[in-house]
């Protein structure tokens, strides 16, 4: 239940505006899609790598007419088009069969800096060979300690993450988190945790708002 | 003098992060600072950097420089021209920080990224620009926009829109031409005291955004100077009690499909009496009118001659009226006033520290001399919003009490909206009390009396089954969620934001 709640936590809030879009604190779509962009050194999101007139409404847009955003917070539209754009960036990311240098360049950066810690001492050009070979670590510390990489990686220290006044615990949040992606007693190739682990957490409020 | 200005910054920044208990950590100030400014967290490496000036003791200072890396970043600039998109209600940017790849849907998108108006948005934060010069610019890139121009046929592209302006732009009207081909964009300046131009809203994207027509006469645009410059949403407020609605409507939408054009002729000469002749629409159309007028030569392309008018408007029970002899005036007019500083401080305010934390009288007065004292100047006021201590403060979810007030205000405003110029023959100095300030009229007896009237308004006791407001002129309707949420709220004694209930359930 506890982590059912911590997937996903859409909650309304006061918060910086910064600028229109949603309600309280949310990030505007522009913000939003380049959050991505950033987050991902540039790599392509495929339809998200510019704001469409169709995801406009769901991802907090305004309506020119009454300048008010379209909905008031994130909903099930928005977590729609946010899934997808999600999928297309993990994709790119893990799966692209897109051989030119500059992605494989770009692609073997990001994935080094995602899994550091499995990755120790492999060179570069072996990156995204091994980013699909490598296995969950054994032991819970490791994976423990992997999980809060990625965490870190995502939204920042825990203190940046505190700052957000939504998650109060995070190291019971990282429990949770490993035990639906890395369920104990399970060996498995890391990649795929590790890509469930970034869709559960690029979903948080505290990548999705200012503050 | 650089150098004891930096040394404030730093020591500010200092004292703020030592002198409240509940402020963030420097990490997350770091994140909060890259954030709001250029939309994103910071990198791996900012972090790392920040690390190595903690453990040094240069934390502060740090910051700092970074406040100002950020400031001076593409993304500001980027942010700042989309926030000006929403404020000035344009389509908002498609393409992200000007990047080739993906599909933007439209043709719009290429003419919406190179216009002389979203140019002069995206220089405010990139140049540190005066605000001002959205007001009282006079130098403007122009682009000629092939492609708009072709698939529209007509000339609106910033070219045509100025050629009357430019003898040699004349000849190219503003549609697609090969010659042209090999010229991206064109810079041009015109005299300080011009006042056939000012800033952005002689732009060819404002004006195509707000056209005017034999209706509207300009209204549509004046409307828009007020909301945008002087925090007037200039919602009209016309009474439905009067039986007289019909008639309001068909000012309105004179083309009933039955009618003849003489019949239209005539409805049309009859409402426009009743119209003029009716104090709730003289509350806004004494402003509208003189500053229309300021628009009157330049229907769809801007004119070689300006156009006399007047900015006009009520302050307290004083009307202030400042006739000009073209809309460079009115810019320059716009920005002398006091209104237009508490305006556009309440724009920043809610950019930067969000609906967290009101702005109290005395905080916008303090913040609107800061706001001169820095030449109005864009960064340079953001710079001083960041050091509110506010702005450091620790997040935290609503509480469900502060949550449904916010709803109801946020209901509210929309009638105070419409209210707020109407006359109120039950008050002592002719005004209605602000309905978003609880208790409303000041009392709790106040208060009781104007909830029930609400109530009555809406009709409350049916479901908002036959309501007298919103009436059926104004142009939004009342849902049944809002229905629910103000019977709900006064039902309970229209608690506010802690709880506690204004009047008695």
């Amino acid at each position: 239940m506890k982590l059912a709640i911590s997937i996903l936590l859409l909650t309304m809030a006061l918060g910086l505006h910064s600028q229109a879009s949603f309600r309280g604190g949310y990030k505007s779509p522009q913000d939003l899609l380049l959050s991505l962009k950033e987050k991902f050194n540039g790599i392509s999101g495929s339809s998200c790598d510019s704001l469409s007139d169709n995801d406009r409404a769901a991802m907090g847009d305004q309506n020119m007419q009454t300048g008010e955003p379209f909905a008031d917070e994130p909903g099930a539209a928005f977590v729609t088009v946010w899934s997808t754009c999600l999928n297309n960036y993990s994709y790119n990311l893990f799966y692209s069969t897109d051989t030119s240098p500059e992605l494989l360049a770009k692609r073997t950066q990001i994935v080094r800096e995602i899994m550091a810690p499995l990755l120790a001492g492999v060179v570069d050009e072996q990156v995204l060979k091994a980013m699909t070979t490598v296995m969950v670590p054994a032991s819970e510390a490791e994976r423990e300690a992997y999980i809060a990489h990625l965490m870190r990686w995502v939204l920042g220290t825990d203190e940046e993450i505190q700052a957000y006044g939504r998650m109060t615990d995070p190291k019971q949040y990282r429990q949770d988190l490993m035990r639906h992606v890395f369920p104990p007693g399970v060996s498995a190739y890391a990649m795929e945790g590790t890509r469930q682990a970034l869709l559960i957490l690029l979903k948080r409020d505290e990548f999705l708002m200012y503050q | 003098m650089k150098p004891l200005l930096m040394v404030g910054w730093a020591l500010s920044f200092g004292l703020i992060f030592q002198a409240k208990a509940e402020t963030i950590g420097d990490f997350a100030k770091l994140n909060r600072l890259s954030q709001v400014i250029r939309g994103h967290g910071p990198t791996q490496g900012e972090r790392a950097e920040l690390e190595t000036a903690l453990r040094l003791g240069n934390g502060a200072r740090f910051l700092e420089t970074k406040t100002d890396q950020y400031l001076a970043s593409d993304q500001h600039a980027f942010k700042m021209r989309v926030r000006l998109e929403e404020l000035f209600r344009l389509k908002t940017a498609a393409r992200l920080l000007g990047r080739e790849g993906g599909s933007p849907s439209l043709f719009e998108s290429e003419y919406h990224e190179k216009n002389a108006l979203t140019y002069l948005f995206t220089e405010m934060g990139r140049q540190n620009r005066s605000w001002d010069d959205l007001l009282i610019a006079k130098d403007y890139r122009l682009f000629p926009s092939e492609r708009f121009a072709v698939i529209q046929g007509i000339g609106v592209n910033d070219y045509g829109f100025m050629a009357a302006l430019i003898p040699d732009l004349k000849s190219l009207s503003g549609t697609y031409s090969s010659e042209l081909s090999n010229e991206t964009h064109r810079d041009v300046r015109f005299s300080g005291n011009d006042p056939r131009v000012a800033g952005a809203i002689t732009t060819s994207r404002f004006m195509t955004r707000f056209v005017t027509t034999g209706l509207n006469k300009n209204r549509k645009r004046a409307a828009e100077v007020f909301r945008v410059f002087l925090c007037d949403s200039m919602s009209a407020a016309i009474p439905s009690t009067e039986g007289k609605d019909d008639q309001i409507f068909d000012l309105m939408l004179p083309h009933d499909q039955s009618m003849t054009e003489n019949e239209i002729r005539t409805m049309a000469q009859q409402s426009d009496s009743l119209h003029g002749s009716r104090p709730d629409c003289n509350a806004c159309h004494f402003k509208l009118d003189p500053m229309g007028r300021t628009f009157l030569t330049s229907p769809f392309a801007l004119s070689a001659q300006a156009s006399p008018g007047a900015l006009s408007f009520k302050r307290g029970q004083q009307i202030v009226k400042v006739p000009v002899k073209g809309i460079g005036e009115l810019g320059a007019a716009i920005t002398q006033q006091p209104e237009y500083v508490s305006c556009q401080v309440d724009h920043f305010w809610s950019w930067f520290m969000g609906s967290r934390h009101k702005l109290s009288d005395a905080r916008r007065a303090q913040l609107s001399a800061e706001f001169d004292r820095v030449g109005r100047r864009t960064n340079d006021f953001i710079k001083i919003l960041l050091k509110q201590p506010e702005f450091f403060e620790l997040g935290r979810l609503m509480s469900e009490a502060e949550i449904r007030a916010q709803h109801v205000k946020t209901f509210l405003k929309k009638c105070q909206d419409c209210h707020k110029d109407q006359y109120n023959s039950n008050s002592d100095d002719g005004s209605f009390p602000d309905f978003t300030k609880w208790p409303i009229g000041g009392s709790a007896d106040e208060m009781a009396r104007w909830t029930r009237k609400i109530s009555r308004a809406m009709d409350l006791a049916h479901d908002g089954e036959s309501p007298v407001m919103p009436p059926r002129t104004a142009p939004w309707r009342t849902s049944l969620r809002e229905v629910n949420l103000l019977k709900s709220w006064i039902a309970d004694g229209a608690p506010d934001e802690t709880g506690r209930r204004t009047v008695a359930p």
